[in-house]
């Protein structure tokens, strides 16, 4: 993966010149302040658990190969299959062969599927894959990358979207917001149905169950890891907590950092499906899926551990909210970024993409640090970004 | 926050092999970048500040005041003010190489640089006497004002600047070679004390200088403290009613913990009515868009606009700020906008009201 200033700096002018992202985002993120002051005004705790969060994600990344192999043996003993996976190349071609060929494939957002490229993949394969997010939909048929990692189609307004639907489903579909996602909905209803692998990836996992975790609001990961028959978790090893009550915490502190009261959905998976109301025999495949596989991803994030700077990358939530405070990202969205977006997503993009992507970015940070003033657990960005630099300048010095 | 600490550095060269495995899978990337920064350090390093300008420009602001007293308290102005007016054409200059924003060929880009990165001072032809003036003025009412408060502060003619770029860009070597070097003019003149007008300077010398340099044992005060603790002494009021807000900077307001202060400064001038900018205020403020002037000038331009916005939001007629690359950005950012809003220093305001 190469890239050069000059690739990633027409990227970001092509965002800059489209006045939809600025206006979008704009509005994003005026109500986000708006709910986020609603409800941390509600759940005034929140901000004490979110500074215990913090201590269990750094504990919890300090320890994650123990943490991982606690994991892996739970979700063994749940007659689930857990995998360890070193790079995206090893993960792709491992889900690859849990999903083979000609298959019907939904998915549900995964920030980690995005980061290996997995639907397309799979799509080589001669897969039928499907996003079911709303968002990621619409970008999956505009063939477009995410702006967001909460609300990736962030940029696309309601008169595209009904343009875009009325192509794709062959019938009229109005520029009506509550027309459209009613068409999204009955156009994925088949799909679920068809579907004989759901792939998801995961907020959390507690090690102690092997239990994984998913926040929602859409319902469409409820259906993607119920339905089908084989469910596949796509999931980092930095999600990895002790314990249930440890997760319970974290998806808490994320989901009212997403601005949630509560989200309309959280999934607890410990297994495939079963029953024992025959002759209290436990049988496996009962109403949800029958395989279970979860897969850990490395990816490099075992070396960003070791960094005692750029770890700190490692806590994070994706709850997004930092995203809504960044000037830079207020005007080019998810082009501030390389699958991981803004300053300290710059850290990410060392590990999975090399120096070359990270340095634009780290340079294109203001270093202002009001992502931090809003990071519950309080990722600080300047210090990653100048770590960063500093490479890149060691970089340029030993060139000479 | 957002410091890196000598410990912190140790550590990581722990780890820096593994870092730079993954450095050298790129091999030829990131010219541009690489000779941008270049350009700012080589000057810095060998001409004491980014821009390579004389001394003799650096300390013009002091003229009139006679020569400089002995005191172990100065003014530090980290020459940070006196930069801008070299820095503006600079900019403006970059922002007109097609290539640089719009995405044309590399080729452009080198030819571009040579005409520019390197050749710096071509663009200084474009200096403004005027500009040059302002922000001259400027430092000396810092110093005015402090004096008001106390008589034994002096300043010091061949200071050298702090080195903030060099941090900022993360050039860690030549950032600890410049604060030995700061270091050592402190020590040479008897320095105890440093007041400093730039928050940048503030960081430095307060956060960042004392890991970095050992035996750094210089108090650091930022002047809206000193103004503050001998608020006794100084009576100010507006000649006629005014409405201000403030644009905090970023590394005052967020790094250093300061906005308090000019606020409570503020409160006290008769005849000035202070309104808030709604939300993005102290440790919310929104960046000015300055840190990314010279790299990404069409964005940090934008930035400055979208900020401008938010300030006219107040329903002030004056925005104050207390940083030169703020002060500086946001000026463009209203001319452009064509605001009603006027731009101000804060030292402005105080210089005008002070009785």
């Amino acid at each position: 993966m190469k890239a050069t200033f000059e690739e990633y700096h027409r990227r970001l002018m092509k965002a800059l010149h489209n006045e939809k992202i600025a206006l979008a985002i704009g509005r994003a993120s005026e109500s986000y302040r708006k709910n986020m002051s609603t409800v941390l005004s509600k759940y005034p705790h929140t901000v004490a658990l979110a500074e215990e969060v913090r201590l269990i994600k750094e504990r919890s990344v300090e320890r994650w190969e123990e943490l991982l192999k606690e994991a892996m043996d739970n979700i063994a003993d749940n007659k689930g299959q857990a995998y360890f996976v070193r790079t995206a190349e090893e993960a792709r071609k491992l889900i690859g062969e849990l999903v083979g060929r000609d298959k019907v494939v939904v998915k549900s957002k995964s920030i980690t599927g995005e980061e290996i490229d997995l639907r397309h993949y799979l799509q080589i394969l001669g897969n039928e894959v499907w996003e079911t997010d709303l968002g990621e939909l619409m970008l999956q048929l505009l063939d477009e990358e995410p702006m967001h990692i909460l609300s990736p189609a962030i940029h696309v307004p309601k008169e595209e979207v009904a343009k875009l639907f009325s192509n794709v489903m062959k019938k009229e579909v109005q520029p009506n917001i509550q027309d459209e996602v009613l068409a999204a909905r009955e156009f994925l209803r088949g799909n679920y149905v068809r579907a004989q692998v759901g792939i998801s990836g995961a907020n959390i996992v507690a090690s102690d169950t092997g239990a994984v975790f998913i926040l929602e609001n859409e319902g469409n990961a409820r259906l993607t890891t119920g339905f089908p028959e084989t469910h596949i978790v796509l999931v980092g090893i930095e999600k990895l907590v002790p314990t249930v009550s440890d997760a319970f915490k974290v998806a808490e502190v994320t989901w009212r950092y997403a601005q949630y009261t509560v989200p309309s959905y959280m999934s607890m998976i410990g297994g495939p499906s079963k029953t024992g109301d025959i002759e209290k025999v436990i049988t496996y495949g009962a109403q949800g899926p029958k395989n279970y596989y979860v897969v850990f991803l490395d990816n490099n994030r075992s070396e960003m551990a070791k960094d005692p700077i750029l770890k700190e990358a490692l806590y994070c939530l994706r709850c997004g909210g930092c995203m809504y405070e960044c000037p830079v990202f207020s005007l080019v969205g998810g082009k501030f970024g390389y699958k991981y977006f803004i300053g300290y997503g710059a850290a990410w993009v060392l590990y999975i993409a090399g120096l070359g992507w990270a340095a634009p970015i780290a340079y294109t940070c203001l270093r202002c640090g009001r992502c931090t003033e809003r990071c519950p657990v309080k990722i600080d960005t300047c210090k990653i970004v100048l770590r960063i630099r500093n490479m890149f300048t060691n970089k340029m010095l030993i060139g000479k | 926050m957002g410091t890196v600490s000598r410990d912190d550095r140790e550590g990581s060269q722990k780890h820096l092999s593994t870092v730079r495995r993954l450095a050298y899978r790129l091999a030829s990337d990131l010219p541009f970048l690489a000779k941008i920064l270049s350009a700012l350090v080589d000057n810095t390093m060998k001409k004491g500040n980014p821009l390579g300008i004389s001394k003799d420009r650096l300390s013009a602001w002091s003229k009139g005041l006679g020569p400089s007293i002995s005191s172990e308290t100065v003014l530090y102005t980290g020459c940070e003010y006196q930069l801008i007016p070299y820095i503006l054409p600079l900019v403006e200059r970059l922002k007109g190489i097609g290539a640089f924003e719009s995405g044309g060929g590399l080729a452009n880009i080198t030819f571009g640089l040579r005409r520019l990165g390197i050749d710096l001072i071509g663009s200084f032809a474009s200096l403004r006497a005027k500009e040059g003036e302002y922000y001259n003025e400027l430092v000396k009412k810092h110093f005015l004002l402090i004096r008001k408060v106390n008589d034994d502060i002096t300043y010091l003619p061949d200071e050298l600047y702090p080195g903030a770029i060099l941090y900022d860009f993360g050039f860690f070597e030549d950032f600890t070679e410049q604060a030995k070097k700061v270091t050592r003019l402190l020590k040479e003149k008897g320095v105890r004390t440093v007041i400093t007008i730039s928050p940048h300077s503030l960081e430095m010398f307060r956060a960042v200088y004392p890991s970095y340099v050992d035996g750094f044992d210089v108090d650091v005060l930022h002047y809206t403290e000193v103004l503050l603790k001998y608020e006794s002494k100084l009576r100010f009021s507006a000649d006629e009613p005014t409405s201000v807000t403030l644009h905090d900077p970023c590394h005052l307001a967020r790094t250093m913990n300061i906005f308090e202060e000019p606020r409570a400064i503020l409160n006290s001038i008769k005849s000035v009515e202070f309104r808030e900018v709604p939300y993005a205020n102290k440790r919310w403020t929104t960046c000015c868009g300055a840190p990314i002037e010279t790299l990404l000038p069409i964005i940090s331009e934008s930035i400055g606009c979208k900020r401008i916005k938010e300030l006219e939001g107040s329903g002030a007629s004056i925005a104050l700020t207390l940083c030169p690359f703020c002060l500086a950005n946001l000026k463009k950012a209203a001319s452009t906008l064509n605001s009603q809003l006027k731009v101000m220093d804060f030292v402005e305001l105080l210089s005008w009201c002070v009785k």
